[in-house]
């Protein structure tokens, strides 16, 4: 079992299926139970399908840590009124940006 | 009208046990009396925990399933067909779902029993989350009277109300908790 689990099973068979009923036990693939006529989907279809997924989640780890970074909406709000405040934020986005390059 | 023997005190003749009645028969001690033991007694069973048995470790169940699934479980054998059984459940620290709309079901089971008869969809837990993803999972503490001395299965047993609700029962986004789940049979 993987310790940090970003993408799970369930996401990699819903974004298959959207409308799948399934029950997975501890994150292990060889648990999965299909309920109520949802027809079964291939492992390998599976693990394909979320190690796209996860691909897709970590090329977005740059987004993420700027996001943190970025100035508040309180921020934002103050520099409405002040012309020093806007250029201050300015520069901190672009040291964000600076900092978390886009891949 | 009863006999009434008064005597200060009883003792067996020499080399034999004293014995009060005969099989089947009731020696009751009337309401306001008290019986004081400075000695031993033995076969005074009642109310005693006759064994424990507990499962605990990290169970994730992820489910979009309206059918209920396994979480946890433990088995006991009674000793006697009296015994009730005290269940206890100490539950996952994180539920996550996935959307504010639907609900998650978290019940005990008896073998194949629902032994939730109230409560909405007859669940012990019922979330649904107002904001963010994830809730705090509650306890189940349950009496049973299983009548039984074969091997019984507890189990906490969980399920969506509807498939678009995607739940996980003990599981945090990124790192998994424990859960328990205990029985002990207490003597009639």
């Amino acid at each position: 079992m993987t310790e940090k689990i970003k993408v799970h099973i369930i996401k990699a068979i819903r974004s298959l299926n959207p409308t799948a009923q399934v029950v997975i036990q501890n994150e292990d693939i060889d648990t999965i139970r299909w309920d109520n006529g949802t027809p079964e989907i291939a492992k390998a279809d599976i693990l394909a399908k979320q190690t796209e997924l996860q691909a897709e989640y970590d090329a977005q780890e740059y987004a993420r840590k700027r996001k943190a970074e970025y100035p508040s909406v309180q921020d934002l709000v103050v520099a409405l009124y002040d012309t020093d405040d806007k250029t201050a934020i300015d520069e901190k986005r672009a040291a964000v940006k600076l900092k978390y390059p886009k891949p | 009208m009863a006999s009434i023997l008064k005597v200060d005190k009883l003792d067996p003749q020499s080399g034999t046990d004293l014995e009060i009645g005969t099989s089947g028969d009731t020696i009751t001690i009337p309401s306001g009396a008290t019986i004081v033991n400075s000695g031993t007694a033995t076969g005074f069973g009642g109310g005693k925990v006759l064994q424990v048995q507990s499962t605990a470790g990290t169970h994730i169940t992820t489910t979009t399933s309206t059918s209920y699934a396994d979480n946890i479980t433990v088995s006991i054998t009674p000793s006697a067909t009296s015994s009730k059984i005290l269940i206890i459940h100490a539950p996952p620290s994180n539920v996550h779902l996935d959307n504010t709309t639907n609900m998650f079901h978290a019940s005990l089971f008896r073998d194949s029993t629902n032994l939730t008869t109230s409560g909405h969809n007859s669940s012990w837990g019922v979330y649904r989350i107002r904001s963010g993803e994830e809730m705090s999972g509650v306890a189940i503490h349950h009496l049973d009277s299983p009548s039984s001395t074969s091997s019984i299965t507890y189990k906490i047993r969980v399920k969506v109300d509807n498939a678009s609700l995607e739940g996980v029962y003990g599981h945090h986004t990124t790192q998994p908790c424990q859960s328990s789940l205990t029985a002990m049979e207490i003597g009639a």
